[in-house]
């Protein structure tokens, strides 16, 4: 029984009990203003905290494949010059050919020309980005093409045994300038069993010129979006242009009679033609395969951008209200202070 | 009315004054003691005139005391939960850390990424290889922390039982002295104090009712009505604390291995009981250890095997990752790199050597098996109890389900603990001690003992008087 209605405890607990729920507030309110988000998400947030969750797994695949596409992007830029110092090259010596081919002076030219050429082709097919060979299909790790210590195909050799086995078969032997241009028919003949088509057939090119593999690689370029990612020095295009580079090297062009030259030189024109647009086809398509990672990419970035929002939206706290909380609960405190010793002096005792 | 009867009147008020200075001075010392209750004297009127103090009664308010022993009990359920799930968070990590389940299956899924755009890079085979490792090691972690959550949670349990019955024969012994001591007329408001203290210590660890028979006598029941007192302490049992096995099996179907159960009077206070206690540390112990516990580790266990059976399954069966009856997951021998494995099986499939052969695998830019498992990240599982989702969803799912428990108990813990301060407050101030009103009592019984002695000098002159007549 009292007439009082507030114990001496109470009275001097009550001030203490309210600064330590300050403190408590403000360690929260400091925290949230120096970071922009809750202090403690998963707290704030409950269940709803799996969207948050989510969204941060997709982000972080989201960054993974723009930086993988990037890769890409840039491998297919390789690929792409590649190509295109092998076109130029082609279409010199293809220019070359069909504008005096059968002369004496630029036969020489067009035999050197081709020389380089196939040392040319053979280095841009070998091109690597990283540790990775960029026409070797499926088999990355592996130059595409074979090539010897004088770094020319080995099976260019054995081309021009052919040559000269052919000529010892003429009478007189070995005298090119004989060679009528129904022999030149019949030695370039279109058929895989002739004697010079059988060096550019398929099993014979995969087993004697190139180390690549028919079989491409994809790479993944979106969540649900694949590409082709390599290329094959098995087409058909680069098998063509060699074709017409060995046969302008190789054949003695500049010691053959004009009717065999003639045979020789529009064979020659016919075959590199077709191969460099199989070169300019595929080159179109690497372009769409780039085309289409500078589109995922964009997707993808702004991709980002709103899951980044979204993040934030359901993150983030109002930093101009957390700052103004600290402002406040810091009044409360030096408030609270005053109070705790006003009210511990505060006794009947000292006026006894 | 005689000149010696107002010496026998003014003699016992100086007796009730000190008497009452004395019960003043007890106020003074408890002041500081939340618990204890100011006591106060009745006093009354003798005939012809003089005073007594007939007991000694202390200031109490039943509504008030059981309103925070109710508020105690349930804020040590709630604090007892939200402080186990806060020691697992702590492992699991914020909703952004790198370390949660749900962070290391997107790490998982990008170093795959990576890979397959050079799957030629052996330093990629092995960031991939080391991003599984992360994986199975933060699952492992998570398990580990759920174990410990457990195993904590039962050794809190054991404890308990030992603390509760230490109170209640505590209780008895001094509800024997509040019995005898009413009986007999003395003042037992000490006793009394210190029964309500044991009573609120109890409270926290389960919930409690208490009920009063006559001569004081208390009846204690928990809030489910098992008796834990009357006349006599009832006996807490918690068999074998130590054959505990935190381990949850894999296979749902698998039986538990059995927890130790908590009888209180022979009756278990757990949820599957008929008289299942509400409130307590105990009993949020025994939800942790039986509820929260098992279903969190078989969210946990429902990601490893979902990883490691579908994910990264070869023909159907587990490969590279692989599990133990328990859920523990680690990273398959064959392709582990850093115990002699061959990584690029990561590339070339054919990790489990009874699986068929890949066709095209084994050229170094061979990606089908990367892009597949890739693909297989986005596949959509449907579960025993109906939830479906992907690899991730199940993660965040699992982390959504935990943080949801988390922020109850965390609210609810907050929130009791204001209720309980508030209580405390309020009952303090109700029954609690003044120190400014002792003070002035003191002074009141100061005059009341000046006037008595005046009036016995009073009466002594006027005898002195009277004698000096001659």
């Amino acid at each position: 029984m009292t007439n009082f209605l507030v114990s001496s405890l109470s009275l001097s607990s009550a001030p203490r009990s309210s600064v330590s729920r300050v403190q408590q507030d403000l360690v929260i309110a400091q925290k949230e203003v120096v970071t922009g988000r809750f202090a403690d998400v998963g707290l704030s947030l409950g269940v709803s905290v799996g969207r948050t969750i989510s969204m941060r797994s997709e982000m972080a695949g989201n960054e993974k494949l723009t930086s993988a596409n990037t890769q890409l992007a840039q491998r297919f830029a390789t690929m792409q010059s590649a190509l295109e110092t092998t076109s130029q090259a082609g279409e010199g010596l293809l220019n070359s050919l069909i504008s005096g081919g059968d002369r004496d002076a630029s036969a020489k030219a067009n035999k050197n020309a081709a020389n380089n050429n196939i040392g040319q082709l053979v280095g841009a097919l070998n091109s690597s980005f990283g540790s990775r060979y960029l026409f070797s299909g499926a088999k990355t790790n592996t130059p595409p093409m074979k090539v010897d210590a004088s770094n020319a195909p080995p099976e260019l050799a054995a081309v021009k045994t052919a040559w000269q086995d052919f000529l010892g078969t003429l009478t007189p032997p070995d005298d090119p300038s004989i060679v009528t241009g129904a022999d030149m028919e019949a030695f370039l003949k279109d058929d895989p069993s002739g004697p010079f088509e059988k060096f550019f057939t398929d099993a014979n090119w995969t087993a004697n010129w190139s180390d690549a593999s028919d079989q491409q690689t994809q790479a993944r370029i979106g969540e649900n979006e694949t590409i082709t990612s390599s290329a094959s020095a098995n087409d058909k295009a680069f098998r063509d242009v060699m074709k017409a580079y060995v046969m302008t090297a190789s054949f003695d062009i500049d010691l053959l009679g004009s009717e065999a030259r003639q045979v020789l030189t529009s064979r020659a024109i016919d075959t590199l033609s077709g191969g460099l647009s199989n070169i300019r086809e595929l080159r179109s398509e690497i372009g769409i395969g780039e085309e289409r990672i500078a589109r995922t990419n964009e997707g993808l970035k702004s991709q980002k951008m709103v899951l980044k929002l979204a993040i934030g939206e359901e993150e983030s706290v109002d930093v101009y209200e957390a700052s103004t909380r600290v402002t406040n609960l810091m009044n409360t405190l030096e408030t609270s202070y005053a109070l705790t010793a006003r009210i511990s002096r505060l006794s009947l005792l000292n006026y006894l | 009315m005689s000149l010696l009867s107002v010496f026998n009147n003014a003699r016992s008020s100086l007796s009730v004054t000190s008497q009452q200075s004395a019960l003043i001075a007890r106020n003074v010392a408890n002041a500081d003691d939340p618990t204890a209750t100011r006591k106060y004297a009745n006093q009354i009127s003798e005939k012809p005139g003089a005073v007594k103090i007939l007991s000694i009664a202390q200031s109490s308010d039943p509504a008030l005391y059981r309103t925070m022993v109710k508020a105690q009990a349930s804020h040590a359920t709630n604090e007892t939960m939200a402080k186990a799930l806060d020691r697992v968070r702590d492992v699991i990590g914020d909703v952004d850390a790198p370390t949660s389940p749900s962070a290391k299956i997107a790490a998982l899924k990008g170093t795959l990424t990576d890979l397959a755009a050079s799957p030629e890079n052996t330093k990629l085979q092995r960031a991939a290889i080391d991003a599984a490792h992360d994986m199975a090691s933060s699952l492992n972690n998570a398990t580990k922390a759920v174990q410990t959550m457990r195993t904590d949670a039962n050794t809190e349990l054991a404890q308990g039982a030992d603390r509760l019955n230490t109170l209640l024969g505590d209780l008895e012994t001094v509800n024997n002295k509040v019995v005898g001591g009413t009986v007999s007329g003395k003042d037992v408001t000490d006793e009394i104090d210190q029964r309500d203290r044991l009573v609120s210590e109890i409270s926290s660890l389960v919930g409690v009712s208490t009920r009063y028979r006559a001569n004081n006598d208390l009846v204690l029941s928990t809030d489910s009505g098992i008796v834990m007192f009357e006349t006599r302490a009832r006996s807490v049992e918690f068999a074998n604390p130590s054959n505990f096995n935190p381990a949850i099996p894999l296979d749902p179907a698998t039986p538990l291995p059995a927890a130790p159960e908590l009888k209180i009077d022979g009756v278990s206070i757990g949820t599957g009981s008929s008289m299942a206690v509400r409130d307590g540390s105990l009993v949020a112990a025994i939800r942790i250890r039986d509820e929260v516990g098992v279903e969190m580790q078989r969210q946990f266990n429902q990601i490893s095997s979902t990883l490691a059976g579908k994910t990264f399954a070869e023909d159907g069966a587990a490969s590279l990752f692989e599990l133990s009856a328990n859920g523990f997951v680690s990273v398959a021998a064959s392709v582990d790199y850093r115990v002699g494995g061959d990584p690029t099986k990561l590339r070339d499939g054919n990790i489990n050597p009874g699986s068929t052969a890949l066709p095209g695998a084994g050229e170094a830019g061979y990606a089908t098996r990367l892009n597949e498992l890739i693909d297989r990240f986005s596949d959509v599982h449907t579960l025993a109890n109906g939830e479906s989702g992907t690899l991730s969803d199940l993660a965040a799912g699992s982390m959504s389900w935990f943080e949801g428990k988390r922020a109850e108990a965390r609210d609810g813990a907050s929130y009791q603990s204001i209720m309980v301060s508030r209580a405390r407050e309020t009952l303090s101030n109700e029954t609690g001690v003044n120190l400014d009103e002792e003070m002035s009592r003191l002074m009141e019984l100061e005059r009341s003992y000046q006037a008595a002695s005046k009036l016995i000098q009073t009466v002594g002159d006027l005898l002195d008087r009277l004698l000096a007549i001659r």
